[in-house]
């Protein structure tokens, strides 16, 4: 019998997947961490393993259904959009700015690649790579072009990231204010504060092909 | 060398899990928790459950295994005929990768 805080802690991972991916693998790949958990009731390398295939999942989902990036913020729950971008940021300005020493700019790069290869790079290039026809092409490439302003917020991420090094390294008001004020600029990005008016989205995928 | 590339992409990315996953298989049907603990023990690797289920879900898609009915929520997998296909091609090709290896270090090296 599973203990109801492990089966909580389990629903919260399968929140990750996709609503199509839970729907068919769920319920076994909660009896497999159920049994997981008994066996080793607490790991960290599971959870992100969980976590981060989760992503990959979600990822995979939505490059293959050919979507802008407004898509992929509303594909996302917002608290875990939320989340795994602060833990991007947080994650490589602690890394980069305080353990290795290296300097700043390998924060954005880091950030940057792995925000792009996370979000951005499958959907962009898969109009590119199945190309058939004019008149496809200038369908797919609508939302293409639709989805310029998020991908203008893409800089937030790694700003955070240089952020937190800034805050850690001097821990100054000026760095305090600076991570306010792009804590505004992140949040109007993900829709938190600000909602792009053109958007009537569920979180379903099914208004991405209107093009 | 280039026929080799072929036969690994047949299994796409990650083709080490995914080899993991169709040689237990080989052995017969298995659920999730099952192909874990198999391949634990023939390869001595441990598959996190999210690495098998992501794995689990693109073979499938590639129709080289595909799920059984079952009673229980632990859904049971086996091999399809075009797995075993691609496994045969797979598991060959690593063969002669290894077959080449171990001949040219009995040629340059003294190994215990």
């Amino acid at each position: 019998m599973v203990e109801p805080k492990t089966s909580r802690r389990i629903a919260h991972l399968l929140k990750w997947y996709p609503a199509n991916w839970r729907e068919r693998y769920g319920e076994e790949f909660a009896a497999v961490l159920e049994q997981d958990f008994s066996e080793t009731p607490r790991s960290y390398a599971r959870t992100f393993n969980v976590v981060s295939k989760g992503l990959h999942v979600r990822a995979r989902n939505l490059a293959s259904a050919n979507v802008s990036m407004r898509h992929v913020r509303s594909n996302y729950p917002k608290s875990l959009r939320v989340t795994f971008a602060l833990v991007i940021g947080a994650s490589a300005g602690i890394v980069f700015g305080r353990n290795s020493g290296d300097p700043w700019y390998l924060t954005v790069i880091f950030s940057l690649v792995y925000f792009e290869f996370v979000f951005g790079m499958s959907m962009r290039r898969q109009p590119a790579r199945s190309l058939k026809s004019e008149k496809e092409f200038s369908l797919r490439r609508t939302p293409l072009t639709r989805s310029q302003k998020a991908l203008i917020g893409i800089p937030f991420v790694p700003a955070i990231g240089i952020m937190v090094n800034v805050l850690i390294g001097s821990k100054t008001v000026t760095g305090l204010i600076a991570l306010g004020v792009l804590a505004i600029l992140f949040a109007v990005y993900f829709g938190w504060i600000w909602r792009d008016p053109e958007s009537t989205l569920d979180g379903s995928l099914t208004t991405a092909r209107k093009g | 060398m280039s026929g080799e590339r072929v036969e690994t992409n047949d299994l796409g990315r990650n083709a080490g899990t995914a080899m993991l996953i169709l040689s237990s298989l080989a052995g017969g049907e298995k659920h999730g928790y099952a192909l874990i603990k198999d391949i634990g023990t023939f390869s001595g690797q441990r598959i996190a459950p999210g690495t098998l289920y992501e794995a689990l879900a693109r073979l499938e898609e590639r129709k080289l295994i595909e799920p059984l009915t079952s009673d229980d929520r632990r859904r049971p997998y086996q091999l399809t005929a075009d797995g075993a296909r691609v496994l045969t091609k797979c598991l060959r090709a690593q063969r002669r990768m290894v077959d080449v290896g171990l001949k040219r270090l009995q040629r340059g090296w003294t190994t215990a």
